[in-house]
């Protein structure tokens, strides 16, 4: 574990803080203007964490530590995630860490928290959320396992830096049936993960249709900005991921400052592109009904275990 | 029961924070078994853990340690002010009502009631909604009562009828087996016979 | 006291008899609009403390029909026969009187308070004449007496009054086990502003600025209705002109309100380039609005005895709201996940849709077909009306029905058009010689409005009595929801409703 190494992580982990709200801004205009309005300005995530940030911490009376507790393990966990994933280097000092597996699995203890939290407070709204949350995690993990399984076998390894490097090495096997097959299903669960249309929908408020923001309607001020920036940055982290495990070119084999800087541009047109596809397509579907959200996660099922069944007659 | 959850759970910490406390005896256990042993599957230098065989690396150590600091860099941003550091302790929002009853609490069997209809093909869960009304409109509700009961499927499904046929099976041994010599005896006797036949 | 109008039967009868003339007319064919209590003070010099007086409004039509039942009842012992068995809607009306005048009821099958809150001190009834200086409220210590749904596992969301989004206010109360719905309440009236007591010592050019505010989004179909109720009790008839802008108020006003609730349904299914596309028609409609009459939600066209315009519209702006409002209805159904949460949601079956009485677009999804333009029209204009019927009773046929209802509007906007006169058209109210009474009846876009004054021999308004078609159709709401319908489908569900608290609270 090289000091360069650490600094490339702590890097990543700046550059996605940074990037996230500004991220979810631009969706949100893209999607505004699609529709015909102005929208807010794309600054307008920051401003409203600063505003949170500079707000009295308001608790609710019958909560216990899980409460408190559940948006540093949230954002925490987001941002070691964003530091383990290759975004900027293959070198990065946290690649042998961390697996696929458990990057995964560290976005999953956030998702757990984020539930357990909204069972703290005991009331209607936050239970409805975390058993929605549940419901669809329980039916999307399947998927992310088995598509990773895929990942693993096509190049010999579950770790990221070995998974993209060997797709630089071959990069015929970025458009090989598993990969594509993968992506397709990573894609569906990647939505569901981050409460994007179909699944959630990110501008709803309403108190009985909601997923993310039923779980955290008890929070408030500095709390309610850790959940928000969390789940910007989980929505980053997870593009990201989809967009360097597929699609790795452009990121640095280095760790010299000027590779660093090049990848860096790199991964952010990536994301971007990736974010307004997703704004884009947000615009034009409606939000599914609840219990039709299991029958997409089937199919994104079906998707990655096809995946790994070609990966093995192929390989 | 309190003790053996945390117990559990205790041990289960433990093993996630350091399991190349593990990787040894596994190992041990692996080579006695001829065949499956190939080399140590495991290589650990305290700290890191790496398969054999396959390109896989993890250090659950160092993922704790990273995400504390994690958690302790988010709180002393969040709780820079001084104004930050107070809480308030405030009611549940009730949307505008102060009144909340125990009766609003979520509860268990709705928790795992979407993952129930999600899976009802499966769990074949029985529902029974009764509602009472006045005779004279049926919009005049005077109660309702809800029933639901889950046959456990496993033991619907296999244990049940996996004990049929062993209970079957016993008691067509019972038959044969009734505790009487004569009977034994005349076993025997025509075992005897058809070995004599068989081996003439 | 006798009434001097005629244009109204009245039948006198007795609390004994009332039960058996109700359901005698309910047969032939007609259907409880309104019911009102007054409390009338002594007659001049008289010692007491007046009687009370209920009057049951029964309309059927065509021919436009109208009879009053009146009964007396003493004010000490005010006790009416319940008709909630025979009329649900009856029901209603019954707690209404029971909380705002005291009278008690016998027979009904859920006495609880309908209007006044708990925080309300038992025994005083505000329509009361002499009902005196407001009490001070009590905590609210009991809480409403909503059904407890029995069994393990089920539990309470509590909704509103306050909500995410800006509604108005109400509280729902949904026994839930997961996602299914086991039971909802829906407890209103937290708007109750006492505004038919406003009326009251008001001149009858006077009430309609209150009449256009008893639920914004209705200013015309309420001061038409009130209109029409005073212009009956006076004996004044508006000039033709004037009529035929009315219709064509009313009209524009439907289209404004469908326009939003089409969109608004699709924002509830997470589809929100509907709404921002229905909100620029919505805008385009109140800039009309606002060129029509002044006032982008169309007040100040009607008022008592005529109506005014100072611009009207080309057929061809019409033609093109026309044609882009079915542009955004066929990218919408064009939208599978958009046509699949609106079909088999939340249905209403004919059957509860009669029991209950729902009116408007809600009776006419589930194959009611009500329109008080056809069957009390206030004018003779209606020749060409259209009534669209649907009988799906789900989310589909009421978002349908709303389509469907736009069409027969501007069609009878265009048909309107070549006649209409830009102006003032009024014919002044006759001086007022006596007490008078009189009933109006408008198809307000959510159904049929009801409106009962009374003019005493001053000339000053005595009582005015209004019902929302929101006041029918808010029961059939949790009727609709009852059974399949998935806690997250709610909001979606009371968006295809869309009843008015303001009216329904007034």
């Amino acid at each position: 574990m090289s000091v360069s190494g650490i600094a490339v992580a702590l890097l990543q982990v700046a550059l996605t803080i940074a990037v996230a709200p500004v991220l979810v801004g631009l969706m949100r205009k893209i999607r505004a203007r699609l529709e015909g309005r102005i929208g807010p300005p794309i600054s307008q995530p920051w401003r409203d964490l600063r505003k949170l940030l500079g707000k009295q911490r308001l608790v609710s009376a019958n909560t216990g530590w899980v409460f408190s507790l559940a948006p540093l393990v949230l954002i925490a966990s987001a941002a070691l995630v964003a530091a383990i994933v290759p975004f900027l280097s293959t070198r990065s000092a946290l690649d042998q860490v961390g697996d696929l597996f458990a990057v995964v699995y560290l976005l999953l203890l956030g998702t757990v928290f984020l539930s357990l939290a909204g069972l703290d407070a005991g009331t209607a709204f936050g239970g409805m959320g975390a058993s929605r949350a549940m419901t669809i995690t329980a039916i999307a993990e399947p998927t992310v396992l088995v598509a990773i399984f895929a990942l693993s076998v096509s190049s010999g390894s579950s770790n990221l830096g070995a998974i993209v490097s060997s797709t630089l090495a071959n990069p015929s096997t970025a458009a090989s049936p598993q990969s594509l097959l993968a992506f397709a299903a990573l894609a569906v669960v990647t939505i569901a993960e981050t409460g994007r249309l179909p699944v959630d929908n990110p501008s709803a408020h309403l108190e009985l249709t909601m997923i993310h923001e039923a779980m955290i309607l008890e929070y408030s001020g500095p709390d309610l900005a850790l959940l928000e920036l969390a789940a910007h940055l989980r929505l980053v982290v997870f593009l990201g991921l989809l967009a360097n495990l597929f699609v790795p070119w452009g990121i640095a084999t280095t760790v010299q400052p000027l590779h660093l800087l090049g990848a860096a541009a790199a991964v952010l047109v990536k994301i971007t592109v990736l974010a307004a596809i997703i704004a884009v397509v947000e615009v034009f579907i409606a939000k599914l009904r609840l219990f039709r959200v299991p029958e997409l996660l089937a199919a994104s099922f079906v998707l990655a275990f096809l995946a790994v069944t070609v990966s093995f007659f192929l390989a | 029961m309190q003790a053996g959850l945390v117990a559990l759970s205790g041990v289960c910490v433990a093993l996630a924070l350091a399991p190349t406390v593990l990787a040894e005896p596994l190992e041990r256990a692996t080579t006695v078994v001829s065949g499956i042993a190939d080399g140590a599957p495991i290589t650990t230098d305290g700290v890191y853990l790496q398969l054999s065989g396959i390109q896989a690396g993890l250090s659950p150590l160092l993922l704790a340690t990273g995400l504390a600091v994690m958690m302790i860099a988010a709180l002393a941003v969040v709780r820079r002010s001084r104004v930050r550091r107070t809480t308030r302790g405030i009611p549940a929002w009730g949307c505008g009502r102060t009144v909340q009853t125990a009766r609003m609490e979520y509860t268990a069997t709705s928790f795992a009631e979407p993952l129930q209809r999600v899976f009802d093909d499966v769990l074949h869960p029985e529902i029974d909604v009764d509602v009472d009304h006045h005779t004279e409109s049926r919009h005049y509700v005077q109660a309702i009562r809800y029933r639901l009961h889950t046959r456990d499927a496993f033991e619907h499904r296999l244990y049940l009828p996996l004990l049929a046929v062993a209970r079957r099976w016993g008691d067509g041994a019972r038959r044969i087996q009734n505790g009487s010599i004569h009977r034994y005896l005349a076993y025997s006797l025509f075992t005897l016979i058809i070995v004599l036949l068989v081996s003439r | 006291m006798t009434w001097f109008t005629s244009l109204d039967r009245v039948i006198e009868t007795t609390p004994a008899g009332l039960r058996d003339r109700f359901v005698e007319l309910l047969t032939n064919g007609h259907r409880l609009a309104l019911v009102a209590a007054h409390h009338d003070p002594p007659i001049d010099g008289a010692v007491g403390v007046g009687t009370i007086r209920v009057v049951y409004v029964m309309v059927a039509g065509p021919p436009d029909t109208r009879l009053e039942l009146h009964v007396r009842l003493p004010t000490d012992e005010a006790m009416l026969p319940s008709l909630a068995g025979v009329s649900f809607s009856a029901g209603r009306f019954e707690r209404e009187m029971q909380d705002l005048f005291g009278i008690r009821l016998v027979g009904h099958h859920q006495p609880g308070r309908l209007v006044l809150h708990q925080h309300w001190p038992d025994g005083w009834y505000p329509m009361r004449h002499d009902a005196g200086p407001q009490p001070d409220f009590r905590d609210e210590t009991q809480s409403y007496p909503f059904i407890t749904v029995e069994g393990p596992g089920v539990y309470e969301i509590p909704v509103g009054p306050v909500h995410a989004g800006i509604i108005e206010p109400g509280h729902f109360r949904f026994s839930v086990v997961g996602e299914t719905i086991l039971n909802v309440k829906a407890r209103l009236w937290f708007v109750h502003k006492g505004i038919e007591r406003l009326f009251q010592g008001r001149s009858p050019d006077g009430g309609v600025e209150l009449a256009e505010r008893i639920s914004g989004d209705t200013a015309v179909g309420h001061s038409l209705a009130y209109c029409l109720a005073i212009e009956r009790a006076t004996g004044t008839v508006p000039p033709p002109a004037a009529q035929l802008l009315r219709a064509m108020l009313l009209e524009l006003e439907r289209l404004y309100n469908h326009v939003t609730d089409l969109g608004a349904m699709g924002n509830d299914v997470g589809f929100g380039i509907a709404h921002a596309h229905t909100m620029r028609i919505r805008e385009r409609l109140l800039r009309l609005n606002n060129e029509i009459t002044g006032h982008r939600l169309l007040r100040g066209g009607v008022y008592p005895g005529g109506a005014r315009a100072t611009w009207l519209p080309q057929a061809s702006t019409l033609a093109a709201i026309h044609d882009d409002i079915h542009d955004v209805v066929e990218f919408m159904m064009a939208n599978a996940t958009v046509v699949d949460r609106f079909t088999g949601t939340a249905v209403l079956s004919t059957d509860d849709a009669a029991q209950i009485g729902t009116l408007g677009y809600v009776a006419r999804a589930s194959g009611i077909s009500t329109d008080a333009r056809r069957e009390h029209a206030f004018a003779d204009l209606y020749q060409n009306l259209t009534v669209p019927l649907l009988t799906g009773g789900d989310v589909m046929s009421r978002f349908e029905i709303r389509v469907a209802e736009i069409d027969a509007s501007i069609a009878l906007l265009t048909e309107f058009l070549p006649n209409a006169q830009m102006g003032e058209h009024r014919t002044p109210l006759d001086p007022v010689v006596g007490p008078g009474h009189g009933v109006g009846l408008v198809e307000g876009w959510r159904g049929t409005i009801a409106h009962r004054v009374e003019i005493g021999s001053d000339g000053r308004l005595t009582r005015v009595k209004i019902v929302d078609p929101s006041f029918f159709n808010w029961p059939a709401l949790p009727v609709a929801l009852a059974g399949d319908t998935i806690v997250p489908d709610f909001p979606l569900a009371n968006k295809s409703f869309n009843q008015s608290y303001a009216g329904n609270d007034l």
